[in-house]
């Protein structure tokens, strides 16, 4: 893995709907590294965990593609960690849910989320945000 | 009995006749004629009215009763004359009868009630009660009327009235409930079809990507499975706005917008299904209304999408924007089409009410476009309706109310 691959986490409950990002965000970019987590707490034990950036194995990612709707914490829990986190404020934290409230989305923004995407039938229309956050990073 | 004129509490007889003792007064006897006809006019009378009339005095002894009466207690009216309730009746119901005279006789006021009796002949039935006090033309108090009528018929009706009523609305309950269920039922299903669906959208989008990957006639395949797979999510997304809109659900983003230039976005969000029609917009400037831009431009989508399926290929559509006479914000859909017959006009707005299905690939629709139009409208205080004759065409038209309308 070379240096300029990028890495994306995706954050997601549901089996199917995680392995679809993993292969729309596969397509987006070939050689990004991606990570899947089933849940906020696993997210953040993968970001907290030792000796992380070691170039090989799993590396600290860029984006992170955040479901809100989960067990445990949830998107939101995940979020009020992230935005006490000064080491990781560079990860843009994309928001991609299956909900459409308005509230969820300023409480998401203000708590430093980059995107809030609403979840259509195509998940591939996530693409064109995750490229841009990507060529932005 | 010399007079039954039965004079009320308050009020006093009517005035009799004086008779001035200067003029030719009657002789003794045709006084007694005129009194005799009369008596037995008013006794004719009396005895025509079908309700039970009897008259007895403060001691409780019968004066006269109508024929009906006597009928029903099976004792002539001459033997009930000079008795009491005791002499007339088992001790149980003398004993009521005599309690119901008491109260009238001494608080002096009318008493009404209904109670199952029984005639002579074994009848039972249900009787209307009035007992009221009587008085002499001086005032004092000389005994009690009762007229009683049998209300049996009538009771009977209201009766069947009311189970019929009751059953009814447990009818009415239990459809409503099926209603519920059905509704959650058709929820729940749609809901379970989200996932599937989006992964095979999703896994044809990335198929599709791969420009080149695949042959000519596969990328057709995938193209076309592709274009299904959307209409299916178009349905089932149809069937969840419906169902959130029934339920309240849908947040309205009301802001002034222009409905000319929200039609042309309807147009254009129909792409390639208007390539080749003749379809357009008409209107004349703006026309600025408050509503939710989203939900609108999907009506006339939906209208127009409905317009395009039911007119020849040669035939047109247009779009007019205006306003109504009372100011309110008017879009009209008017196709060349084959025209809706009049007793469908309310019921192609309901669910799945859309005229006849048709075979035809062009013509699939969810059958609920339009029942998302009438909710949409609707959910804006705005009418929506249909003008069409057979064979020349259809009108949709809907308004949206005028409010502090501008740019």
């Amino acid at each position: 893995m070379n240096d300029t691959s990028h890495s994306i986490l995706v954050v997601e409950d549901d089996p199917h709907q995680a392995t679809l990002l993993k292969r729309v965000c596969s397509r987006g970019d070939p050689q990004a590294h991606v990570h899947v987590t089933r849940s906020a707490e696993e997210a953040i034990a993968y970001l907290n965990r030792p000796g992380p950036d070691t170039g090989v194995a799993s590396p600290v990612p860029d984006i992170i593609l955040l479901d809100v709707l989960m067990e445990g914490i949830g998107g939101l829990g995940f979020l009020e960690w992230y935005s006490q986190q000064p080491t990781f404020q560079h990860i843009h934290v994309v928001v991609f849910t299956s909900s459409s409230d308005d509230d969820l989305a300023r409480r998401c923004m203000s708590l430093g989320a980059r995107e809030f995407i609403v979840k259509s039938w195509d998940f591939t229309e996530v693409l064109p945000v995750l490229l841009q956050n990507l060529a932005d990073r | 009995m010399t007079s039954s004129k039965v004079r009320n509490k308050r009020g006093t007889a009517p005035s009799a006749p004086r008779s001035g003792g200067a003029e030719q007064a009657p002789s003794v006897s045709e006084r007694s004629d005129e009194f005799i006809r009369r008596r037995s006019e008013l006794r004719a009378v009396i005895d025509a009215i079908p309700d039970l009339i009897s008259v007895k005095d403060r001691d409780g002894v019968y004066r006269l009763c109508n024929e009906s009466f006597s009928e029903y207690i099976g004792i002539k009216p001459r033997l009930v004359v000079g008795k009491t309730d005791a002499e007339l009746f088992e001790e149980e119901e003398a004993c009521r009868r005599s309690e119901h005279d008491h109260l009238v006789l001494d608080r002096e006021e009318t008493l009404r009630n209904e109670s199952w009796e029984k005639s002579a002949d074994g009848q039972r039935g249900l009787f209307d009660t009035l007992e009221a006090p009587f008085y002499s033309f001086e005032g004092q108090l000389l005994g009690l009327i009762e007229v009683s009528r049998d209300i049996t018929e009538r009771h009977r009706m209201e009766e069947e009235l009311r189970q019929t009523h009751d059953q009814l609305n447990a009818q009415y309950e239990q459809s409503k409930e099926l209603e519920v269920l059905k509704d959650s039922l058709t929820h729940m299903l749609v809901h379970d079809m989200r996932t599937p669906l989006t992964g095979i959208i999703t896994s044809l989008q990335l198929l599709q990507m791969d420009v080149g990957a695949l042959g000519e006639d596969s990328e057709e395949d995938v193209t076309r499975a592709l274009r299904s797979a959307t209409l299916l999510a178009q349905m089932i997304n149809g069937v969840l706005d419906v169902n959130k809109m029934e339920a309240g659900d849908m947040k309205l983003d009301i802001r002034p917008h222009d409905l000319v230039k929200a039609s042309r976005a309807a147009l254009d969000s129909l792409g390639a299904v208007t390539n080749d029609r003749d379809v357009a917009v008409e209107a004349e400037g703006e026309v600025w209304t408050d509503c939710d831009e989203t939900l609108v431009t999907r009506v006339v989508t939906n209208l127009v999408a409905n317009a395009l399926r039911f007119t020849p290929a040669d035939g047109s559509v247009r779009v007019g924007v205006g306003r109504s006479e009372d100011g309110s914000a008017r879009v009209e859909v008017r196709d060349t089409g084959e025209g809706i017959p009049a007793e469908y006009h309310e019921r192609i707005f309901e669910k799945f009410g859309q005229v006849a299905s048709t075979k035809d690939q062009v013509n699939r629709s969810t059958g609920l476009g339009l029942t998302f139009c009438k909710l949409a409208v609707e959910a804006h205080g705005g009418r929506i309706g249909v003008t069409s004759q057979v064979d020349e065409g259809s009108t949709f038209w809907f308004e949206l109310p005028a409010q502090g309308a501008g740019p």
